[in-house]
């Protein structure tokens, strides 16, 4: 089991390493807009583009021997020192600071509601096949996971914003963080952003549970008089976890990142995923190469968290398998 | 009633005489497996003809010359593909469908028991006809500007019959932009997916089969695929090289075939065990024969399962893309019309919802069919 | 620890009382409801079990013995399942009772082992807590009192090292042992009522002996009644006081252990008999199929595979249990006969069929119903004669060439 775990955590210091070298290729093969625009001022005060131009990257080292470069591009993510943006004017990573918090309030509350939620449902439609709640339950799970994010969105601004007036319409970053006003502006961006990870999770849990109560083991649980809450707990959830888990982290995160885009964007909240849109849509390289690395990271440690807890719930599993 | 003789059938079940040895096992391999000759014939003239035509469209014209003067049609790459896509499908599953008459009925009767399924498997036919042959029609988008005709709302919002779902801020009708729309839906949820399963199948055969070292090496790259944000990728390749429909197309093939590579191999791995493939092994059967004529049909069923149920993730996702501003700017993506009507939300909201609106029920049509599928082919 | 027929004579005696039997079933049904129609996989069957008896039924697949089972406690998931009909535990009826009170009785009083015990275990919990969950939910134990109670058990299933077996987990268990197991966790709240779904069947044959003799012992300690599920008439000779049989969830012959094989009333266990393998014949196979659980045919539902069949049998409703006549066999193995006086075909109170409240009439010859040996053939009712099913009959299929019936 331990050697289990170095394994995967050495896997995951390489899958790192992979995507950290993958971003600084293309950040090789990008033009640096930086100089370009650098160059564009100088040529309209009349000096030379090509030279001034040279001089920038000179100045900035992006003129050295690719390895020096590289070399230099590792020890610098490992020290934090990740350059600077241009189009924020101010360091990547203080920009980067100053934008996580807005985007960690309403990400967490949805990773959060979609476990329980999900879960929740799933098992409870499991135990209750064939009752209106696990109708409706299908019925959600279905809307959810088709619904268009951006689209629901739209539909809700138009429902609680434009028309019933009980939401705000866009996001306002002056409101204090632990205010009312807050929780009233954040409660549509995390509803949208959950609704498809809480479909995702219903379904899966359903079917997996029912897959459990219809087990002989279960049977033989209620055959010694256990109430359906402890069938449920200790033996269905209990059993559940191990397959479950496999989905708890990674699909949850990629749909949560995907959507961080969209949400950020109609809602108009300055987090991370509206500072990488912007990057990008400036060529602010250092910013959009940090902004996507932090995502990757991320799904890094949840797929290794999540491998993690597999093998602790499972005492089946034979390690030589991964 | 004592005296009673037994009924001369009530006893005997089992009619005498069907032995093992009346069937006629020939015909029953030649009905399921092998093609008619004529059909080999027909697919391969009809891709060599497709070949010589996009050689045609690409070398030999002019760049700007219609491929089909008589039209004005200038064939894209993606359609290129789109056709190329609709030939495989012609040939390789309603052909197989078409000759399996019973296989097919019986699935046809356990789909049927989904109601939601059927009626939504009308929708899809209705949105794949439309968006085939909808742009043949009705002129493109950009073609039906007129300021005049602005922000008109739709016939039951107290518009008129002319422009019956409306139109946006620069006139254009809202049917035109829907119609368009589908067609790009149709596009990347088809071609993406051909793309994606393919590759998936491959992979996941080959890392099955060979096992070992191959399967080590590719396991790792699929978990690589699969720990990586897919979107923030696209949004990173898109930024590099621009967008284009064929890149996002592209995109999503390339970088999408990790689940359906995994359950190919662990299916195969699950019949590789089974003795036919054994049987078939111990009396002399090639790796590619095993292959093809035993674990991929096996697999098949889940793997089409999957496939339709990944169409919705990729129209989604373009969709999303499309809305962001990273899709392709001269296509009409529902998504980049759903983004362009939210500034008039509060005046004119039937530009974004209505486009919306079909986009939810196509995907949500595909969720339904694709479910129902999976109960009528895969029962496990 | 060789069961005789000589022993089961002992074990029998202890029921001839007239108190009421522990478990009574009346006309149960059980259906559910499939998208393919109503299946009645349990369609009218009665039967009872006295204290400290063991009870066989008997069965094919698809005769609805273990769905009968399942039905006494009610883990039959209804809906889509429902339960009709009476079932008596100790006077009191399961089918109208709460949920709270069958879960009192579950475990306690009626405790279930099932048949394969792969699956019968939870994969992430130890073997030891799974047998203590029994105690735990039923008495206000603590954990560690509960785990000494589980030790406790284990050793008394003959688990070899029940200290360090407790806290393994199932799959690190062999086959046998993990049976042993559920025997444990069945008996560790000490129930009055052991159900016991075809324990052997998925296990080798030698640790198959070994787990009937360990019933046997736990019974006989414990002087529980054991309702014993199998289609394996060699356990069922082993173990059985009386043997129930069904067929297409109806009763078809209920009987004495000695009785049934000295003297099978109905044709389906004749067939039965006959395809026991090392009967000093070739075995066969009952040639035809089960009827459909959805549309079952009218009349007697073995009549389209039995060869003595007649046309009134496939008319009217499925026969009602008519006594068997005894024949008078004193030279068999000493327990050819029940320990009282057979049934009187020509008393006039036998004449009725056998089922509901007519059952009480029979007490009158002074057996109780427990002892009467009774089939579900109409050659065995009024006006027929059970002569005709005296002939010898090949239960092979027939040859393909025309040949047979």
């Amino acid at each position: 089991m331990k050697w289990y775990v170095v394994r995967r955590v050495a896997w995951a210091v390489v899958a790192t390493y992979l995507a950290v070298s993958l971003t600084f290729g293309l950040l090789m093969v990008t033009p640096n807009a930086g100089a370009d625009v650098a160059a564009a001022q100088a040529a309209a005060s009349g000096q030379d583009y090509d030279a001034v131009r040279e001089r920038y990257l000179e100045r900035r080292g992006l003129d050295r021997p690719v390895e020096e470069q590289y070399i230099d591009y590792i020890t610098n993510i490992l020290t934090f020192d990740w350059g600077y943006s241009f189009s924020q004017g101010e360091p990547v990573l203080a920009a980067i600071g100053d934008a996580w918090v807005y985007s960690a309030q309403y990400f967490v509350p949805a990773i959060i509601i979609s476990a329980l939620l999900g879960y929740g449902i799933g098992l409870y439609s499991a135990l209750n096949r064939y009752t209106p709640t696990d109708y409706l339950g299908s019925f959600v799970a279905y809307f959810g996971i088709s619904i268009p994010n951006f689209w629901f969105a739209i539909v809700l601004i138009l429902l609680f914003g434009v028309v019933l007036r009980l939401l705000p319409t866009f996001y306002d970053s002056s409101v204090a963080l632990l205010s009312v006003q807050n929780v009233k502006q954040l409660l549509m961006p995390v509803v949208v952003l959950s609704t498809a990870s809480v479909a995702g999770q219903m379904r899966y849990s359903r079917a997996q549970a029912i897959e459990y109560a219809r087990s002989a083991f279960v049977k033989t649980a209620r055959a010694k008089g256990a109430s359906e809450w402890r069938v449920l707990t200790r033996h269905i959830l209990r059993v559940a976890l191990v397959p479950l888990s496999t989905i708890l982290i990674a699909d949850v995160l990629a749909v949560l990142f995907a959507g961080s885009f969209i949400i950020e964007t109609i809602f108009q909240i300055p987090g991370l995923g509206r500072l990488a849109l912007e990057a990008i849509q400036q060529k602010d390289t250092p910013l959009v190469l940090a902004t996507t690395l932090i995502p990757v990271f991320i799904a890094i440690i949840g797929n290794l968290l999540q491998d993690l807890a597999y093998v602790a719930l499972d005492p089946r599993i034979d390690y030589g398998d991964r | 009633m004592a005296g009673d003789e037994p009924a001369p059938d009530v006893g005997t079940a089992r009619t005498a005489g069907t032995g093992f040895e009346r069937i006629d096992w020939t015909a029953v391999d030649d009905a399921d497996s092998t093609v008619p000759p004529a059909a080999v014939a027909a697919e391969a003239l009809v891709f060599f003809s497709l070949v010589a035509a996009f050689v045609y469209d690409y070398v030999i014209l002019a760049n700007e010359a219609p491929t089909v003067g008589v039209v004005g049609w200038d064939v894209t790459g993606v359609e290129w593909l789109l056709v190329v896509v609709l030939a495989i499908g012609v040939f390789h599953a309603a052909l197989p469908l078409a000759r399996n008459r019973r296989l097919t009925a019986y699935y046809w009767r356990q789909f049927q028991k989904n109601r939601a399924a059927v009626v939504s498997l009308g929708f899809l036919g209705f949105v794949f006809l439309v968006g085939l042959v909808g742009p043949l029609i009705w002129t493109a988008p950009n073609e039906a500007i007129d300021y005049a005709a602005a922000y008109q709302p739709p016939v039951f919002a107290g518009g008129s019959w002319a422009y019956a779902l409306g139109t946006d801020a620069q006139g254009r009708p809202l049917w035109h932009l829907i119609v368009y729309g589908m067609r790009v839906s149709l596009e990347v949820g088809l071609i993406s997916m051909v793309f994606a399963i393919s590759i998936g199948t491959v992979v996941g055969t080959a890392a099955a089969y060979f096992g070992g070292y191959v399967d080590e090496v590719l396991m790792r790259y699929v978990d690589l695929q699969q720990t990586f944000p897919v979107f923030i990728l696209l949004l990173l390749l898109i930024y590099l090289y621009g967008a284009s429909l064929l890149l996002i197309i592209a995109l999503y093939g390339l970088f999408s075939w990790e689940g359906t590579a995994r359950l190919v191999r662990s299916e195969a791995l699950q019949r590789g065990e089974e003795a036919y493939v054994r049987a078939a092994e111990a009396a002399g059967a090639g790796r590619w024969w095993t292959i093809r004529r035993h674990l991929i049909p096996n697999v098949s069923s889940t793997v089409i399962t999957a496939a339709t149920l990944s169409i919705p993730v990729f129209i989604l996702g373009e969709a999303s893309l499309s809305f962001l501003g990273f899709g392709d700017p001269d296509v009409f993506s529902w998504g980049r019309t759903i983004s362009a009507g939210r500034s008039d939300l509060p005046n004119a909201p039937w530009i974004s919802t209505i486009p919306g609106l079909f986009l939810f029920l196509t995907v949500l049509a595909f969720n339904f069919v694709g479910d129902a599928l999976r109960d009528a082919i895969d029962p496990r | 620890m060789q069961s005789t027929h000589g022993d089961s004579m002992s074990r029998r005696h202890t029921t001839t009382d007239q108190a009421e039997p522990l478990l009574r079933i009346t006309d149960l049904r059980t259906q559910f409801d499939t998208d393919d129609g109503v299946v009645r996989a349990v369609d009218g069957v009665s039967f009872e079990v006295n204290a400290g008896e063991t009870v066989c039924l008997v069965g094919e697949s698809g005769s609805g013995k273990t769905v009968t089972a399942e039905s006494i406690t009610r883990l039959v998931e209804c809906p889509p399942g429902e339960i009709t009909g009476r079932i008596e535990f100790r006077g009191e009826n399961l089918t109208t009772a709460s949920a709270a009170r069958l879960r009192e009785i579950r475990g306690a009083e009626i405790a279930h082992v099932f048949q394969n015990p792969q699956d019968a275990l939870n994969p992430v919990i130890s073997v030891g807590k799974q047998v203590a969950e029994t105690v735990r939910i039923h008495e206000d134990v603590s954990e560690r009192a509960a785990r000494k109670r589980a030790i406790d058990l284990l050793d008394r299933a003959e688990v070899p090292d029940p200290a360090t077996t407790a806290d393994a987990y199932p799959h690190e268990l062999s086959g046998g042992m993990k049976q042993r197991v559920l025997v444990a966790a069945a008996l560790a709240g000490d129930p009055d009522l052991l159900v016991a779904d075809e324990p052997t069947t998925a296990l080798d044959v030698t640790i198959q002996a070994q787990i009937l003799d360990l019933l046997a012992d736990l019974q006989r300690e414990m002087g529980m009644a054991v309702l014993f599920i199998t289609h394996d008439l060699g356990v069922v000779a082993r173990v059985a006081d009386r043997v129930v049989v069904l067929y297409a969830g109806k009763v078809m012959e209920s009987a004495p252990v000695d009785s049934l094989f000295a003297d099978p009333g109905h044709p389906y266990t004749r067939a039965l008999l006959a395809c026991l393998p090392g009967r000093g014949r070739e075995s066969g196979s009952i040639p035809g199929d089960l009827p459909s659980p959805t549309d079952p045919p009218t009349g007697c539902r073995f009549a389209p595979r039995c060869p003595f069949a007649v046309e009134a049998c496939t008319t009217d409703s499925h026969p009602s249990l008519y006594p068997v006549a005894q024949e008078p066999d004193t030279d068999r193995d000493g327990a050819g006969t029940t320990a009282g006086d057979s049934p009187d075909v020509s008393t006039p109170l036998s004449a009725a069929p056998l089922d509901g409240a007519a059952s009480r009439d029979l007490e009158t010859t002074g057996d109780g119903v427990n002892t009467a040996h009774v089939a579900a053939c109409i050659f065995h009712g009024p006006d027929r004669d059970a002569a005709h099913l005296d002939r010898e009959v090949s239960w092979t299929v027939a040859e393909p060439d025309g040949g047979g019936r």
